[in-house]
């Protein structure tokens, strides 16, 4: 039986849903020796911001239980430099492209998805979520007000759909997916990093250049599960799902607890090929349970019953965020 | 394309100092063919655990002939502590050869390796893969006991060796001799590895000699494929990856 591993977000299609996270994949050249990248359901390319970016000094990564902190801050060539000098190359990879967005005021991102509209990028996804630097990033992503000024200025100009990738350093991810959603977002993505820190006991020191960075790996897949869980409830746009995805089975997951796609990183750190492997071992998975079609998947999570849990004097909360 | 990613399988894995072992490996033959001196490998820890990322380590002897490479490593954490317990027949995750390499021109005829601590080990391939130099080696240890691949040296190149404490040889860092060995037989080129002091030291040393100096640099690493943009180095006011751009890099460029 062979599975139709397609799915389709905010009008595109992609050939199946496993995509290249933004920050660990650079603009996808690098991996051409590793695979090919037409087996790939898109990239989600480096962040761009309108003017260059140097970044945060090293170190920027330290290894965590399960996981991996790092603070590269954005380092980019600008959305500029990358139509000069990155995008003849980029253009020519046969799958889904998208733009991740950032910068430290709404003006900013909304200058950066205006450039972007001359080139043949498939959707923008609108980074405000980044926990490395100063200004912007994860300060949009954690004020509903803020998110929204950034996502309606950036729908206003954008040619292409918009993906808003969400931080989860909030209280309550369903806010923050509502207000992506009642500003214009077609789709979200999430989770970013967790904001965290390394410290070195020897010589009292963090770790980190940055002092904290944002934690991903199979540390943070608990986390982000249940938060594509609660965003998916509270949204009727298709949601993204990442977090520590290091296998097929992993990806399975996240689309049962609603994600129409997901994303992985920290697995191509490990593994420069883990992203094929993923495709290749969610489609074995799919074969196993005998689903046709991949997007079956998505928001099929079977909770308790509420028979089970009255038995047991439970609350019954019926998949909604307590 | 040849398979940069792959299982390699363990022929020996030994200590050779304190703190500081050598594995040889064998494997794909294609990849190992590629191998340039200055380029490194990419180790995937043992075991599906707690540790994710790979830990970068140099090779210290190869043969292409016989398709293994060897790599020395000094046992700082976890990760390579679970390294230095695979044993003979066992299997090793790795990405080689990775990075740039040490190039020299044929006119540079006399070459000065030198080397801090497990940043010696690199720099004996330099050796091997252009054998018609005239070399002379300054090598510096923590002490005699963390001494490593001194013979090996000494069987191509003129050897001075320092240790911090002085148990053996020159008490002090192998760039206290720098200026010493310039004035008596002013090298062509100089190539070093060693950690960030050391480079500090050298730039000084070679600052105003002329003498062209490249230096392989190391830092925390992450994918070693150029992808997340972590192991930077400050090259000329930018920040330049490591394991793509580098390990080599001039050293009058590298902002210390």
């Amino acid at each position: 039986m062979s599975v139709n591993m397609g799915v389709k977000i905010a009008g595109v299609n992609f050939k199946n849903p496993v995509i290249a996270a933004s920050g660990t994949f650079a603009f996808g050249e690098e991996y051409r020796l590793y695979m090919d990248l037409s087996r790939l359901g898109g990239i989600a390319l480096k962040a761009l911001t309108r003017e260059k970016r140097k970044g945060n000094p090293p170190v920027r990564v330290a290894e965590t239980a399960s996981g991996v902190l790092n603070s590269v801050g954005l380092q980019n060539p600008g959305v500029d430099g990358f139509i000069e000098d990155y995008w003849n190359h980029v253009k020519k990879i046969d799958t889904v492209k998208i733009a991740n967005i950032a910068g430290s005021t709404a003006e900013e991102y909304v200058y950066v998805a205006e450039r972007l509209n001359g080139i043949d990028i498939d959707l923008y996804e609108v980074n405000v979520s980044c926990p490395n630097v100063k200004e912007g990033g994860v300060n949009f992503g954690s004020d509903a007000k803020l998110l929204a000024q950034v996502v309606s200025g950036v729908k206003k100009v954008a040619l292409k759909p918009l993906i808003v990738k969400l931080t989860p350093n909030v209280t309550r991810i369903a806010d923050m997916a509502m207000a992506a959603q009642d500003a214009g977002a077609d789709a979200i993505s999430l989770i970013n990093t967790i904001t965290g820190m390394a410290v070195d006991a020897r010589t009292r020191k963090p770790i980190l250049a940055n002092t904290t960075g944002g934690l991903s790996g199979p540390a943070i897949k608990p986390v982000a599960l249940r938060m594509v869980w609660e965003a998916s409830k509270a949204v009727s746009i298709p949601v993204i799902g990442m977090g520590g995805i290091m296998t097929g089975v992993d990806a399975a997951e996240f689309m049962i607890a609603g994600a129409a796609a997901v994303m992985a990183g920290t697995a191509t750190m490990c593994c420069p090929d883990a992203l094929t492997r993923i495709i290749g071992e969610l489609e074995a998975f799919c074969e196993e349970e005998k689903i046709k079609n991949v997007y079956e998947l998505t928001g099929t999570m079977k909770t308790g019953s509420p028979e089970s849990l009255k038995a047991f004097g439970g609350e019954i909360t019926e998949g909604k965020p307590c | 394309m040849f398979e940069k990613h792959s299982i390699a399988r363990i022929i020996e894995n030994v200590k050779i100092a304190k703190d500081i072992y050598q594995m040889k490996l064998t494997g794909s033959p294609d990849a190992f063919k590629f191998f340039r001196p200055g380029q490194f490998l990419h180790a995937k820890v043992p075991g599906t655990g707690e540790l994710l990322l790979r830990r970068p380590i140099s090779v210290n002897d190869y043969s292409i002939e016989e398709g293994w490479v060897q790599i020395a490593y000094l046992v700082i954490g976890e990760g390579t502590r679970q390294l230095s317990r695979l044993r003979e027949g066992d299997k090793l995750d790795i990405l080689f050869p990775l990075g740039n390499s040490f190039k020299l021109e044929e006119e540079q005829k006399k070459v000065m390796l030198i080397g801090g601590g497990i940043g010696v080990a690199p720099l004996l391939t330099v050796m091997k893969y252009y054998p018609d130099k005239e070399y002379t080696a300054l090598l510096g240890y923590r002490s005699r006991e963390y001494m490593y691949q001194v013979e090996a040296f000494e069987k191509k190149a003129d050897v001075f060796v320092t240790t911090d404490n002085g148990s053996f040889g020159h008490k002090g860092f192998a760039t206290d001799l720098l200026a010493g060995r310039i004035a008596g037989n002013r090298p062509d080129v100089i190539l070093g590895c060693g950690p960030t002091c050391f480079f500090k030291s050298l730039k000084k040393e070679v600052e105003g000699t002329g003498i062209l100096t490249y230096v392989s640099l190391e830092q925390r690493m992450g994918c070693g494929t150029g992808g997340c943009s972590v192991c930077v180095c400050s090259i000329g006011g930018e920040n330049r990856r490591i394991c793509v751009e580098g390990p080599v890099f001039d050293l009058t460029e590298v902002d210390l």
